[in-house]
């Protein structure tokens, strides 16, 4: 526990040197930011509870369409607008789990892809709710304490405090009831029942509570961009991209989707700034490397080599 | 290698040392990712211009040089590259292809004043309400939509023996085409035709029977079709199975690339598209700017490329006449425009909502033998429009 707030600590002193070092370099650092709490807030019901989501655009989608329309259409500050959408993302979180974790193995998978598709295709279709098929524009938004939401020092500072709140959360639930209860679930879902935890139950919260941040971090991605088309903010892509990052992190770890967002998004960036076109190349190349030689993760991989040294050298004193 | 290593180094300290006299221009450009064919197409464009005025003397007697970033088809990194190319000065910024590119874009630039050229984004909301830091020299939705029923008006006429009183829509459910749909659904009612089938379909349907088969119930006399290249060829290859015949057929996007009529074949024949540029349209110049982009891109270039060369000539003449670098004066110089170029008159107008957005005549391309053939406005016609369509039973 103590060693993941001194990491806490670290991750906010880096995050508060970072303006200083490259203060024309905010926007890479907002998305690695974003993806950072994105990819943390999936790791608590794909990795936590094994239950693997390629739908979390869809929270992303009406976290940004929640901020958008409520500032356009109903002048709702998106402060507000942002919980409402974390509500109604749990409110949603609960009726998909509801239907759907009476399945078990990939069916769940499944679904989530087209719990999205549905978020996609209303949000074309509704053009009286979402603005339609042709984006919706945030053009003015209230300025809190003489605060503008459109500059990119400020929406850096609310993207890293996203990202610090999305990882505390992780760390106090990781060593509560409600952590082990996830693991265990993961772990063995007769198993758990057995122990008088309701499985059922569990993944209901972590999907919520993972809905939920998801679609706060959503609501400043869409102020971030400032403009809104439904075929990009509930893309299949963006889903696969969040799992991606918490996978290649370390599922199940407090520190790999952290990890797995700064080494994934920032060769992206350093990549796309120097390799031109074979830039994806590259960086599918990048991923294939990491599957193979860190399986478990970046994070996953290194934890366990570090406890097998650890317990080799007990064995050897 | 020590050596090379040395060498190297005093190579960037001699580049800082002697700042370099160019003048810069920042572009933003899909290289790589879902929409790299047309990156790569305006491109070639982009840097047949670049010779040209390089080899003219450049702007104000210093060479143009473009900055180029990649944006790999994706919001997130087109505003990471827009930042950057703010921080390095450039006076200047053009891009980007899609509209979810260029909408955030608009969006970020307008708020570091720095000037935008839109560069392939043809989406309304881009110029309208657009921003005075926002300027676009290619057409828009309505434009586009107003050429479609100029032409259908015009056909009615010419023709008046051939009835076009009813119009059917198809179109993708993505930004262009829906929004080409509601401009073209607005004006079907002002001018009078019957709209009797409206359909929009998911990208990525490849069986439009179902829905073909609805629309020759309907029976319209026009067709109104917004496709992307490969629902496009599909949507063609069916029609043809089902019967769906009309009296006119326009398949916007879809249509207008040279890949359309190898893939279909005859199929293609008499149906028309609206374009920006053409290689047979009846402006000066037009004619050798299709000469040399053939040669610059070694295929047949199309309109993509027309655009992306337009770009950096309007771009060029407004650094040229703000005789400066600085941001609000190549804005200024920008409203300004008043150019001929082989491609299109450029000026940048407010109307109808719009804020800087060239009024821009639009083409539309007839296939005939094979061949995209400009029809129409008249007077830039290369060749009479074919009309009407001939039923798919007597082809």
């Amino acid at each position: 526990m103590r060693t993941h707030l001194l990491g806490l600590a670290a991750f906010v002193a880096l995050g508060l040197a970072y303006p200083v070092l490259f203060p024309s370099a905010l926007t890479i650092a907002i998305t690695i930011l974003l993806f950072v709490g994105w990819a943390t807030a999936w790791d608590v019901l794909g990795g936590w509870a094994g239950q693997v989501s390629l739908g979390h655009a869809a929270f992303v989608g009406l976290g940004a369409y929640f901020v958008a329309i409520g500032v356009t259409e109903y002048g709702l500050a998106p402060w507000w607008s942002a919980l409402l959408g974390m509500a109604v993302a749990a409110a949603l979180a609960f009726a998909w789990g509801w239907l759907t974790f009476g399945l078990r193995g990939p069916y769940f998978t499944l679904s989530t892809i087209a719990f999205a598709e549905i978020l996609r295709l209303v949000a074309i279709n509704e053009g009286w709710l979402t603005g339609g098929a042709t984006g919706v524009f945030i053009m003015t938004l209230p300025e809190p304490f003489g605060l503008d939401l459109f500059d990119r020092q400020t929406q850096y500072w609310l993207a890293l405090g996203f990202a610090v709140l999305v990882i505390g959360i992780v760390v106090a639930l990781s060593r509560g009831r409600f952590g082990y209860a996830l693991r265990a679930v993961r772990e063995d879902e007769d198993a758990a029942m057995a122990a008088g935890i309701d499985p059922k139950r569990t993944k209901l919260k972590a999907f919520m509570l993972s809905g939920a941040l998801t679609a706060l971090g959503g609501g400043l991605y869409g102020i971030v961009l400032s403009f809104l088309e439904p075929h990009v903010m509930f893309y299949l892509l963006l889903s696969v991209q969040i799992a991606l990052t918490a996978i290649i992190g370390g599922r199940g770890t407090i520190w790999g989707p952290a990890a797995g967002a700064m080494v994934l998004i920032g060769s992206g960036e350093v990549f796309r700034t120097t390799f031109a076109e074979a830039n994806l190349l590259i960086y599918g190349v990048l991923i294939l490397v990491i599957v193979l030689f860190a399986p478990r993760g970046l994070v996953g991989e290194a934890t366990r080599r570090a406890i097998r040294r650890r317990y080799a050298k007990r064995a050897q004193s | 290698m020590r050596y090379g290593i040395a060498a190297a180094l005093a190579a960037t300290t001699l580049a800082f040392a002697v700042p370099a006299q160019a003048v810069e221009i920042g572009v933003v450009n899909s290289l790589s990712g879902n929409f790299a064919t047309f990156g790569e197409r305006y491109r070639t464009g982009m840097e047949l211009a670049l010779e040209e005025i390089n080899a003219a003397g450049g702007v104000d007697g210093e060479p143009l040089e473009l900055v180029w970033q990649d944006d790999r088809s994706e919001a997130q990194s087109a505003l990471a590259a827009a930042e950057q190319l703010d921080a390095r000065g450039v006076p200047l910024i053009i891009g980007s292809y899609a509209s979810s590119i260029t909408g955030p874009m608009a969006q970020f630039l307008t708020r570091r004043e720095v000037p935008l050229l839109v560069l392939g984004s043809a989406d309304n909301s881009i110029t309208k309400p657009g921003s005075e830091w926002v300027f676009r020299a290619k057409h828009n939705s309505s434009i586009v939509a107003k050429a479609y029923f100029d032409y259908f008006d015009f056909l009615r006429e010419t023709h008046p023996d051939v009835p076009l009183e009813t119009v059917g829509f198809l179109y993708g459910n993505g930004a262009w085409p829906t929004s080409l749909a509601e401009t073209g659904r607005e004006l079907a009612e002002e001018r009078g035709y019957e709209i009797v089938a409206d359909q929009s379909y998911d990208q990525g349907v490849t069986d439009f029977r179902p829905i073909l088969n609805r629309f020759r119930a309907e029976d319209p006399d026009v067709l109104y079709i917004v496709s992307y290249a490969e629902d496009g060829v599909a949507i063609t290859r069916q029609m043809k199975e089902v019967g769906l015949d009309a009296e006119v057929i326009a398949i916007d996007t879809a249509a207008a690339l040279p890949s359309f009529v190898d893939q279909v074949g005859d199929l293609a024949e008499n149906v028309a598209t609206v374009v920006s540029w053409s290689k047979d349209v009846q402006y000066p110049g037009a004619q050798q700017l299709y000469e040399d982009l053939k040669a610059k891109a070694g295929s047949e270039p199309s309109f993509y490329e027309a655009e992306g060369y337009l770009a950096l000539k309007v771009a060029a003449d407004a650094l040229q006449r703000a005789g400066s670098t600085d941001r609000a004066a190549v804005r200024e110089a920008l409203a300004a425009t008043d150019l001929e170029t082989p491609v299109t008159t450029v000026t940048f107008e407010d109307y109808d909502g719009f804020q800087n957005q060239n009024p821009i005549r639009s083409l539309v391309l007839q296939i005939q033998d094979g061949d995209h053939v400009t029809v129409f406005p008249d007077d830039l016609a290369a060749a009479e429009a074919r009309h009407p369509t001939p039923p798919w039973s007597e082809r």
